[in-house]
């Protein structure tokens, strides 16, 4: 059963017999014998910009695997703007951008050659201006003919966003962006955020960071052992709470 | 269409990749003609040594530091993850596969070219001279054992890339697929490199182009099919 | 009930084969698929027998080809003298082996396909027993060589020399699989690998007879009536052989299958633990 996830701020209008961004129907993963996901089920609508918690091991960032058509789900469906992740895997991956927990940027090569590469793999002709815009927009245009490896880790994960969002995919989709960042480098990724949501782009992340999480998304759910366990703000925090102090550590990236 | 297009894009930087590093290339081409050397001062003065283990030294030294190119054929993909970005990216995994098998195999070729200039002059090939028809069935008959070596091997690369000891399984595995190959070309080593009157009933080069072509073609499709199934997770 | 049936379908289908009016006749290539019919009938009879059972009937078989060597075969080959009755456990490990070799990439490939780690351990568990197989059958050469030709290794034997490649190939597998740790890589890739090593097989036995050195493969000298009951010993050898390698391969697997729920129940263990 389909369950639309409950915003944590305005609600969103409903957009009743359009294709929704994701539409996830109890999806089950198995890796060998352990269970990652447990009959999940997710609704996202376009434009919606959807933050995921939950505990280390929960299932998020198979969640986001499974969406990104990098592994297979075992059973269950999954679709991505109204095409089926398992049948129509490569029409559905020219519609997302996906970022990593690494780079995926080729060490040895410049910010500008990386994007030429991927964006021959997108088959592009060439940069958009909308990617040279966010190239100045995150101050990287003075290094772009630098090789990647010299970078600050902060600068990695600004060109990062910008691989990620070289094709214009309809859904970007994030794997913990605000790791391992200082505080104003977390503050210039939430900006590309906010600015990306402004744009109508449909946003998937897995953060850590509940207030940042909850503040940037539309709507949020958690995970927990596998299965959806809560949608709305207080459970989530509650729930949030409850597995840190088991933990015996911060929740805070 | 966007497979041909991504395929010559993934051989183009791999190649920019290798080529400001040179690391691969010229690791392998050292250590070939290393062992061309070391091989070269035990057959040193006796000529009939010279005729049957010359050619098996020029064998053995591509196929050694092949390895060496091979179990470096995904490291630069796997040091930022890059692996994963392109395994997502809207084309097969089997055009990956074939693109990254181009771009080692042009690497092994260079080296290979590297190993026939150093057998030439170490094992006194008169390649100028005496055997100048044997420059195109060599070259012929060499790419193609460096094209069904280095078909398995990119497979077996993707395979033992992260693991402990990686390198060392993946000569383990590859030297036992390589072994109808070694059988075919040492057959026709006596009419490729030494005096034709000598060895009418040997293979003739022709036969082991065409044998060659077909092991190619096998583990080629094999690899292509095979391929999606290991960069899966 | 549903066992039972498939024994009685088996029994039937084999016994019919052989009592097809002209059967000797058949060509090679007839009597090898019938054969593969025959052996791939026997494979789900086998199955479906209990364990234990199989395994007495296994060594019961192995048993009776030792007394039939002992007392039924004639005592000395033409030009080997006694040494040649190795020969009886020679063959019948080398057909095993074969035969486990292709099963096992029968299997890797339907791995691949149903992604389900019960069918990874199933030709883990086949190729190690196929490797025993041809340990010994490589142990049995190298003594009929010694006694033959005098030498423990000759390069003229193709089949010695294929079997020899494959036991590096397998064991190169072996090896493979004891550096992966996650139970589902390991899966993916060992079934990669079974199918990839099982097309080489029949390439090294090609590459070996069309453009290996001259092959004097080490054959008996067989006559007349001798050769009717060593012909006989020698197949009844590889079944007897080939029912108790299965039976072994039933014991590893379920050896495999425990282990993998041992692992299955301490990781649930210690995540609750976390």
């Amino acid at each position: 059963m389909s369950a639309a996830p409950s915003p944590s701020s305005a609600p969103e209008e409903n957009h009743s017999g359009e294709v929704p961004a994701i539409e996830v129907e109890n999806l089950w993963k198995k890796y060998g014998f352990r269970l990652a996901l447990r009959g999940v089920s997710l609704r996202v609508s376009k434009g919606d910009c959807l933050a995921v918690f939950g505990a280390n091991g929960a299932g998020k960032s198979t969640l986001l695997k499974i969406l990104s058509s990098r592994t297979l789900p075992t059973s269950g469906k999954a679709m991505v703007f109204g095409k089926d992740l398992v049948k129509h895997k490569l029409e559905a991956r020219t519609q997302m951008g996906v970022v990593f927990h690494e780079s995926a940027l080729r060490a040895d090569l410049s910010l500008n050659e990386n994007l030429k590469f991927y964006s021959s793999l997108y088959g592009l002709g060439g940069m958009s201006e909308a990617t040279r815009q966010l190239i100045e927009t995150l101050g990287l245009q003075d290094r772009s003919n630098e090789p990647v490896r010299n970078f600050s880790r902060g600068m990695i994960q600004r060109a990062t966003l910008i691989r990620s969002l070289l094709h214009d995919p309809q859904l970007w989709l994030l794997d913990e962006p605000f790791t391992g960042l200082d505080p104003k480098g977390r503050e210039l990724i939430a900006q590309v955020i906010r600015s990306q949501r402004e744009q109508g782009r449909t946003i998937i992340f897995i953060t850590h960071d509940l207030d940042l999480g909850l503040e940037l998304s539309s709507s949020a759910i958690a995970l927990k052992d596998g299965e959806l366990a809560a949608q709305e703000s207080e459970s989530i925090r509650e729930l949030l709470l409850e597995a840190s102090s088991t933990e015996g550590g911060s929740k805070r990236a | 269409m966007n497979g041909w297009r991504a395929f010559f894009s993934l051989i183009r930087w791999d190649l920019a990749v290798e080529f400001r590093r040179r690391e691969t290339t010229l690791n392998m081409c050292l250590f070939a003609v290393l062992l061309l050397f070391i091989g070269s001062y035990t057959v040193s003065q006796k000529t009939e040594l010279i005729d049957t283990f010359g050619p098996i030294y020029y064998w053995i030294a591509i196929i050694f530091s092949g390895t060496v190119g091979l179990s470096r054929a995904f490291l630069p993909e796997r040091e930022n993850g890059a692996m994963a970005a392109i395994v997502t990216a809207p084309i097969d995994a089997g055009v990956y596969y074939l693109a990254k098998m181009m771009a080692v195999w042009l690497y092994v070729l260079v080296m290979s070219f590297m190993v026939l200039a150093a057998y030439v002059v170490l094992f006194d090939f008169e390649i100028y001279g005496q055997y100048s028809d044997r420059i195109l069935p060599i070259t012929v008959v060499t790419a193609l054992f460096c094209l069904v070596y280095v078909a398995p091997g990119v497979l077996l690369s993707a395979m033992t890339v992260g693991l402990k000891g990686g390198e060392v399984i993946l000569r383990i595995l590859l030297f036992p697929l390589m072994i109808p190959v070694i059988i075919v070309v040492l057959s026709a080593n006596p009419r490729l490199f030494t005096d034709p009157e000598l060895a009418v009933t040997y293979t003739s080069p022709e036969t082991a182009m065409a044998t060659l072509g077909a092991l190619a073609a096998i583990y080629v499709c094999a690899c292509y099919l095979l391929f999606p199934k290991v960069v899966e997770e | 009930m549903k066992d039972a049936f498939k024994i009685l379908v088996a029994t039937v289908l084999v016994a019919a084969l052989y009592m097809l009016p002209g059967f000797e006749s058949l060509g090679a290539r007839t009597k090898w698929l019938s054969g593969a019919g025959i052996f791939i009938a026997l494979c789900f009879t086998l199955k479906s027998i209990p364990l234990g059972v199989h395994l007495i009937v296994g060594w019961a078989l192995v048993i009776e080809t030792l007394r039939q060597v002992c007392h039924d075969v004639p005592m000395k080959e033409i030009m080997l003298g006694e040494s040649y009755l190795i020969f009886y456990f020679h063959f019948p490990s080398a057909i095993t082996c074969l035969a486990m070799f292709l099963m096992a990439g029968g299997i890797s490939f339907w791995q691949l396909k149903t992604n389900d780690l019960k069918w990874d351990q199933s030709a883990a568990a086949c190729i190690e027993l196929a490797v025993i197989a041809c340990s010994i059958t490589l142990l049995t050469g190298m003594t009929w060589a010694q006694a033959a030709w005098g030498r423990p290794w000759i390069w003229s034997d193709p089949r010695l020399l294929t079997v020899a490649i494959m036991w590096f190939t397998y064991m190169a597998y072996l090896m493979f699989r004891m550096a992966i740790d996650d139970p589902v890589k390991r899966a993916r890739f060992s079934s990669v690998l079974g199918i990839l090593f099982a097309i080489n097989v029949p390439l090294v036995w090609y590459a070996i007879r069309l453009f290996g050195e001259e092959s004097h493969p080490m054959e008996l000298t067989m006559e007349g009536t001798q050769k009717e009951i060593m012909t006989y010993t020698r197949w009844y050898g590889a079944g007897a052989f080939f029912i108790l390698y299965m039976a072994l391969w039933r014991l590893r697997a379920s050896s495999m299958r425990a282990d993998a729920k041992c692992d299955q129940l301490e990781d649930a263990f210690m995540r609750q633990k976390i």
